[in-house]
């Protein structure tokens, strides 16, 4: 005469984590070498700047949306350009 | 009127024990009808317990279980309290834990959503400065018609590209 089964509540958490490959904190790959390339039209350095803007924004939000699923795994990047940039007027 | 009244005690006395009789046949006739009604109605309340019982899935009847090797006599209706008893238990353990799931799920969302919330502010403020110094440096291009430092600096940094070696 086993009782029915105790502790088991009917609202379960399920664990939900997406494939390990969709967890993976984006890309930063090196950027451009400083002052290689010395020209470039107004029209193509204005498509880089969207290019370019376009992937920061998504890497910083597929790095939120890995936080969400899995806190504290990705950081965002070092702002270590930032500092360069300020020093000539 | 007396005379009525004294010729009427002269019967009741007269015919005491045909009286006896109907007061003793009333009674038990009374009692017959009671116990018939009686008896329906604990017939009735058993049929209901069976139902109850088994409705429950435990018979209401007296039985016999084996605990190991030993047989165990169960009194009437006592499997079906325990078994009611576990199943009212059951019902409270399980709103108990659901509860409990449900409150630590609503607070680790809300903690996600507060970590989040902090998180977009700070990717929104490096965006704005960053898009800031992109423009500045991108101006600066346009009137030298030159990309300097400063212009691939901020570009790589809008980008989020790590600083290059060189």
């Amino acid at each position: 005469m086993p009782g029915p089964a105790r502790e088991v509540p009917v609202i379960v958490k399920v664990k939900d984590t997406p494939p390990a490959e969709l967890l993976r904190c984006p890309e930063a790959p090196e950027g451009f070498p400083l002052a290689e390339i010395g020209q470039l039209s107004t029209a193509t350095r204005a498509a880089a700047i969207r290019i370019g803007k376009a992937m920061g924004v998504n890497a910083g939000r597929l790095r939120r949306l890995v936080n969400w699923l899995q806190p504290d795994t990705c950081r965002a990047p070092a702002a270590a350009p930032a500092a360069t940039t300020k020093a000539p007027g | 009127m007396i005379a009525l009244g004294l010729k009427l005690w002269r019967a009741v006395v007269g015919g005491r024990e045909w009286l006896t009789l109907v007061v003793v046949a009333a009674i038990g006739a009374f009692l017959y009808v009671q116990l018939a009604e009686t008896r329906a109605d604990r017939d009735r309340l058993a049929a209901q317990a069976d139902l109850i019982c088994a409705t429950a899935g435990e018979p209401f009847a007296a039985s016999v279980v084996l605990v190991g090797d030993k047989p165990i006599a169960r009194e009437r209706g006592l499997r079906c309290r325990q078994r009611v008893a576990d199943l009212v238990a059951f019902r409270t353990d399980t709103e108990r834990a659901s509860a409990e799931v449900l409150a630590a799920a609503m607070r680790e969302r809300e903690g996600k959503a507060a970590v989040d919330a902090r998180a977009a502010r700070d990717a929104a403020q490096a965006l704005t400065s960053a898009t800031e110094r992109m423009e500045i440096a991108d101006a600066e291009a346009e009137r030298r018609n030159r990309l300097d430092r400063d212009w691939w600096t901020a570009f790589n940094d809008l980008a989020g590209l790590r600083s290059p070696n060189r």
